[in-house]
C-alpha cells in the first residue's frame, strides 16, 4: 500500500470531451468505462440534506455509477438577502446580521463590513481596539481551520480526529465567549472599534490556550495528516491550480494552496497587520501535487500556527488606550461616500463595496462571500472524479452555505 | 377431535397434543416444530444479547475512551443498559415503508441479513465438543453465509428505491464478492494443515502450547501462516463492512447507505449483524489461526490439566475473540475510510496474489515437512 | 503611475471612445466607461494592468439609473483593487457579459441579475441563482415590493 500516493494530476480537467474513459485522480489511471458495455447515467440528488455538503447545499450529480460526469451546484437555499436588511437597518443596527453570514468565523465577517464603512466615513480606529479586533479575528480563524480541518477528516471517515479539534476550537468559544457573550455570533466589533476590553486574566488563558493547541498539533498530524489512507485519499485529489483558481476568484487558503502567495493581511494589511511578524505559508506542501485536497488541508493547518503567532504578539505587545471611539453614538450614520475594502476571513477574501446618501441607513452594502465564489469551481472541478472525491473536493474548499446563500 | 388427556403423560405432550390437534398434524411433528422454536429462542437469547449488549456496548465505550469522552453512562450501571433502551427505542419506533418501496423485498431483506449474520455462529465450537453443530464444511458454510448476507443488502438497496441505497449496495457486492477470494483462499491454508474443513477438528489439530497454533505452527509454518492470517484478518474487516471499509454505509459519501430508508427495528435488523459478523469473524479467525479454544501454554491439550474442561475453553475463546473485536474497533475509531478504486486495488492487486502465493507454499509445506 | 493612467494608455486611442470619466482622488478611485465597452475595458485591465482576478461585480440601483461595479484585483505583484463602473438606464438596464473573460463573472452576474434586474448580456447560464425561478422581482431594487404570499407560504409577518 506505500508508495501509492500520486505525483500526476489527472483530475480538473476542464474539457468535457475527455470525460469519456475517464482517467481517476490518483496514480491508477483506470478506464472505468469499457466500450463495449452499455452503461446508463444516473442523476443524483445530492444535498440539501447530506452530511457532506456542510448545511443546504445542493449538488445535481450526473454519474456513471461511482464517475462523476458532471456536477451542478444549486444554491440559494438559504438566502436571507442579507443586503437589503442592511439597507433597511440602521448602521448599529445592521452590524449582528452580517454574523450571520459565515457562522463560523462570524468576527471576520463583522471586520470586513466594518472596515469598508469606517474607509467611506473616515472613521479613526484607536490603536487599541485594533489590536483586539486582530486578536479576535485570529482566534476565529484558529477556531474555523479546526473545523474546516476536522471536518475534512470526517468527510475522509475519520471521526477521531474530528472531535479532537473540537475539544480545542471548544475551549477557544469559550475564551471568546468571556470576552464577547456570544458562542458562535458576536457583534463585538463595531463602528470605531470593540465593545469589549480584554482582562489580563483572559490574556493569561488566552496564551495558555495558544500553547495547548500548538501542542496538540503533532496529534493531529499523527492521526489524519500523515495516515496513509487519508494520503491516498486527498493528494492528487481534486487539483485546483493557480489560473484556475484566478479565473474564479477563489481566495484563501485554496488559492494558497495553489501556491499563490496572496493573503490581505501581508498585501494590503487592515487594522494594524502590519505590526505583526508572521509568514504566508503557500503550497506545495510536503506531500501530492500543489493545490490537490491533502494541500488544501494542509495550508489551514499551517495557517493555524501563523494565527497563533499573530495572537501572541497582539496580547504581548498591546497598546493601551480607548477601545471605542467615543464619537461614534447610537444614532451616527456615515457621510457621503463609498468604498471598497477586503481583508481575510478564514475561508477566503471578505469585502464590502459600501454606498452612503449620508442618510440614517447604509445605501447600498454590497458582501463579498468567499465561499460563493469558492464553490463555483465545483461544476469545473468535479468531472470526472469519483463519488468519494467529491466529498474530498467540498470538504476541503471548505464552504459555509450561510455565507453563499448569504 | 381431542386427544384423551392421560394424567400420565407429560405437560409437554398435552401442549403437543392440543396443538397437533388445533393444526392437524401428528403431535410428533408440532414437539418437535415447539422444540426448534424454543431452542431457537434460547440461541437468540444467548447470542444475540451478549452481541447486543457486549460489543455495541464495547465499541461505543471505546469510541468515548479513544475520542476523549466517556461513552455512554446514564442508563443502569457504568451504561450497561444503554443498548437495551436503545433497543427500545428502536422498536418503538414508526415502521415506515416509503411508497416507492417494493415492499415485500423491503420487508425480507433485514431477516436475510440478520439470519445469515446470526447463523454463523452455529458451527463455532465454543469449547472441546461446544460447536452447537459440528458441520465437516463448517468453514465452506461459514464463507457462504457471508455471501447469503450480501443477498439480503442487495434487495435492501434495490427495493428502497433510492439511489444512493444503490450505489450503496452495489458497492457492498463489489466488495464482498471481491474480498470472498483472499478470504476463502487463506482459509483453505489451515485446512490443509488440519486435513480437515470442521472447525471442531481445526482447533484440535491445534492442541498444545502456543507453538502448536497455526500461525506460529511448529516455527517454519509461520512463514505462511503469519501472512495468512493478516490477509484473513483484512478480508475479514472487508467482508464486515467495518472501517477502513465501511464503503456501503460510508455516512459522509452515501448517508447511509444500503439502509438509508430503513427506520425502527428494521434498522436495527440490520444495525446487530454487523456486530455479529464482527463477532464470528473474529472468532473464525481465532480458531482458523489463534488455537480456537486452547490455551497458549497447552493445559487444554492432550494429558493437561485443564483437557476438555468447558469453562476453560470457553474462556480462552472469548478472550482470542474479543482481542480480535477490539481490533477491529480500534481501527474504526482510527483509520479514515478508504475509496472504491482502492478498495478494489487492495483486494485484487495486494491481497489475492498474496493468498494465493501462501496456498501454494502452504501445500509445499505440507508435502515437504509434515 | 496610478492604474488609472496606466489603464487610459493601454486602451490608446480608443480610450475616448470607452471612458466616460476617471475619478482618481480620494479612497476609491474608480473608471466610469460605456457599457457596451466594458469587455474591451476588462480586457485591456488584465492584459496590461495585471488586474488577473475579477474580485466582485456589484450592482447598484441610484433610483434614476443602475450602476455595475466591478472590481479587480492584481494577485501576483503590487495588490491592489482596480474599479470599473458602468451606468445603465433603470428602464433597460443591459451590459455585455464578462462571463467569458473571466469564469467569477458567471455567477456573480448571475447574482446581480438575480437581486437587481440588470440583465447579461451573452452570459452562458442567465437565470436566477439565489432566488426561486419563479420568484417576481428584483429585492435589491429600491422600489421593490416584497410579495405577500409565495406558494401559500405568508411572507408579511
Amino acid at each position: 500500500m506505500s508508495n501509492t500516493v500520486s505525483e500526476t494530476p489527472a483530475a480538473a480537467n476542464p474539457n468535457p470531451s475527455q470525460i469519456q474513459g475517464v482517467k481517476l485522480s490518483g496514480e491508477r489511471a483506470v478506464p472505468v468505462i469499457p466500450r463495449d458495455i452499455q452503461t446508463d447515467e444516473l442523476v443524483f440528488n445530492m444535498g440539501p440534506q447530506h452530511p457532506s455538503t456542510h448545511g443546504v447545499l445542493r449538488v445535481v450529480l450526473r454519474t456513471d455509477g461511482e464517475v462523476v460526469l458532471e456536477a451542478q451546484p444549486l444554491i440559494g437555499n438559504l438566502h436571507r438577502s442579507c443586503e437589503k436588511i442592511l439597507e433597511n437597518l440602521t448602521y448599529v443596527q445592521g452590524l449582528p446580521y452580517v454574523d450571520r453570514m459565515d457562522y463560523l468565523g462570524a468576527l471576520n465577517m463583522e471586520l470586513g463590513l466594518v472596515l469598508s464603512v469606517e474607509e467611506a466615513g473616515g472613521v479613526e480606529v484607536p490603536k487599541r481596539a485594533q489590536y483586539l479586533r486582530v486578536i479576535m479575528c485570529e482566534l476565529n480563524r484558529v477556531i474555523s481551520h479546526l473545523f474546516a480541518s476536522g471536518q475534512f477528516g470526517l468527510d475522509m471517515g475519520a471521526f477521531t480526529p474530528f472531535l479532537y479539534m473540537f475539544r480545542e476550537r471548544e475551549e477557544g468559544l469559550k475564551l471568546l465567549n468571556m470576552v464577547t457573550g456570544g458562542r458562535l455570533l458576536y457583534h463585538y466589533i463595531r463602528y470605531g472599534g470593540v465593545t469589549r476590553d480584554i482582562t489580563p486574566e483572559w490574556a493569561k488563558l488566552c496564551l495558555a490556550w495558544c500553547d495547548r493547541v500548538l501542542a496538540h498539533m503533532p496529534e493531529y498530524d499523527n492521526l489524519l495528516t500523515w495516515n496513509n489512507i487519508f494520503l491516498n485519499r486527498s493528494c492528487g485529489v481534486a487539483i485546483l491550480d493557480a489560473s484556475t483558481c484566478m479565473d474564479f476568484a477563489v481566495t484563501g487558503p485554496c488559492l494558497r494552496a495553489a501556491g499563490v502567495k496572496r493573503d490581505l493581511r501581508k498585501d494590503m494589511p487592515y487594522s494594524s497587520y502590519e505590526d505583526f511578524d508572521f509568514e504566508v505559508p503557500v503550497g506545495p506542501f510536503e506531500k501530492g501535487v500543489v493545490g490537490d485536497s491533502w494541500n488544501r488541508y494542509r495550508q489551514r493547518l499551517m495557517e493555524i500556527h501563523e494565527s497563533l503567532k499573530i495572537i501572541r504578539q497582539a496580547i504581548e505587545g498591546l497598546p493601551e488606550g480607548e477601545t471605542q471611539q467615543k464619537k461614534i453614538s447610537r444614532a451616527w450614520k456615515s457621510p457621503p461616500g463609498e468604498a471598497y475594502v477586503a481583508s481575510e476571513a478564514p475561508r477566503g477574501e471578505i469585502s464590502c463595496y459600501f454606498v452612503s446618501d449620508g442618510g440614517k441607513f447604509p445605501y447600498r452594502c454590497r458582501m463579498r462571500g468567499p465561499s460563493f465564489q469558492n464553490i463555483a469551481v465545483l461544476e469545473l472541478c468535479s468531472r470526472g472524479l469519483l463519488i468519494g472525491d467529491l466529498i474530498a473536493l467540498l470538504g476541503s474548499i471548505d464552504i459555509t452555505l450561510g455565507e453563499v446563500d448569504r | 377431535m381431542l386427544a384423551v388427556v392421560d394424567h400420565a403423560t407429560p405437560l409437554s405432550a398435552h401442549i403437543a397434543n392440543w396443538l397437533a390437534a388445533f393444526v392437524g398434524l401428528e403431535p410428533i411433528w408440532v414437539f418437535h416444530a415447539v422444540g426448534a422454536l424454543v431452542v431457537a429462542t434460547g440461541v437468540l437469547a444467548l447470542v444475540v444479547t451478549p452481541v447486543g449488549l457486549g460489543g455495541v456496548y464495547l465499541e461505543r465505550k471505546l469510541a468515548g475512551r479513544i475520542q476523549n469522552r466517556r461513552g455512554p453512562n446514564r442508563v443502569g450501571p457504568y451504561g450497561l443498559l444503554q443498548t437495551l433502551a436503545d433497543g427500545v427505542k428502536l422498536l418503538s419506533k414508526e415502521d415506515i415503508i416509503h411508497r416507492g418501496a417494493d415492499a415485500p423485498l423491503f420487508r425480507l431483506a433485514p431477516y436475510i441479513v440478520f439470519l445469515s449474520a446470526f447463523a454463523g455462529f452455529v458451527v463455532l465450537p465454543f469449547w472441546p465438543g461446544g460447536a452447537p453443530a459440528n458441520l465437516d464444511v463448517g468453514i465452506f458454510y461459514f464463507l457462504a453465509l457471508i455471501g447469503l448476507e450480501t443477498i439480503g443488502i442487495v434487495m435492501a438497496g434495490w427495493s428502497s428505491n433510492n439511489k444512493w441505497s444503490l450505489l450503496g449496495s452495489m458497492r457492498e457486492v463489489a466488495q464482498v464478492i471481491s474480498y470472498e477470494l483472499p478470504l476463502g483462499i487463506v482459509a483453505m491454508c489451515p485446512v490443509i494443515v488440519a486435513g480437515t474443513m470442521s472447525l471442531s477438528g481445526i482447533t484440535e489439530v491445534q492442541a498444545g502450547p502456543i507453538w502448536k497454533w497455526f500461525v506460529f505452527r511448529d516455527g517454519i509454518w509461520a512463514i505462511v501462516m503469519v501472512p495468512a492470517f493478516l490477509v484473513f484478518y483484512v478480508s475479514g474487516l472487508a467482508a464486515a463492512k467495518r472501517a477502513p471499509f465501511d464503503l456501503p454505509e460510508a455516512e459522509s459519501e452515501l448517508i447511509a447507505g444500503f439502509h438509508t430508508e430503513y427506520s425502527g427495528m428494521r434498522f436495527g435488523m440490520f444495525f446487530l449483524p454487523e456486530y455479529a459478523l464482527m463477532l464470528s469473524i473474529s472468532a473464525v479467525t481465532s480458531v482458523l489461526f489463534l488455537g480456537g479454544y486452547h490455551d497458549p501454554l497447552g493445559m487444554s491439550a492432550e494429558g493437561g490439566s485443564m483437557h476438555g474442561v468447558w469453562w476453560w475453553g470457553l474462556i480462552w475463546f472469548f478472550s482470542k475473540t474479543t482481542i480480535l473485536f477490539l481490533s477491529q474497533l480500534i481501527l474504526r475509531w482510527t483509520l479514515p475510510r478508504l475509496r472504491i478504486d482502492q478498495v478494489m486495488y487492495l483486494c485484487y492487486k495486494v491481497l489475492l496474489p498474496i493468498a494465493m502465493a501462501c496456498l501454494v507454499a502452504t501445500a509445499f509445506l505440507r508435502l515437504f515437512f509434515s | 503611475m496610478s492604474w488609472i493612467a496606466a489603464f487610459t494608455e493601454a486602451l490608446g486611442d480608443a480610450a475616448e471612445n470607452v471612458i466616460e470619466e476617471a475619478h482618481d482622488e480620494g479612497n476609491h478611485p474608480f473608471v466610469r466607461v460605456r457599457a457596451e465597452s466594458i469587455v474591451e475595458a476588462a480586457r485591456a485591465l488584465r492584459d496590461k494592468c495585471g488586474a488577473e482576478m475579477l474580485h466582485q461585480i456589484s450592482g447598484v440601483d441610484y433610483a434614476e439609473h443602475m450602476e455595475v461595479i466591478y472590481h479587480f484585483t492584481r494577485v501576483t505583484r503590487d495588490p491592489g483593487f482596480l474599479c470599473l463602473k458602468v451606468s445603465v438606464p433603470r428602464d433597460n438596464p443591459v451590459v455585455p457579459t464578462l462571463a467569458h473573460e473571466w469564469r467569477a463573472a458567471n455567477w456573480t452576474e448571475r447574482e446581480t441579475w438575480d437581486l437587481l434586474g440588470i440583465r447579461f448580456d451573452g452570459h452562458p447560464h442567465h437565470y436566477r441563482i439565489l432566488l426561486a425561478e419563479d420568484w417576481v422581482g428584483h429585492p435589491l431594487r429600491k422600489d421593490y415590493e416584497p410579495p405577500t404570499e409565495y406558494h401559500g407560504i405568508d411572507c408579511t409577518q
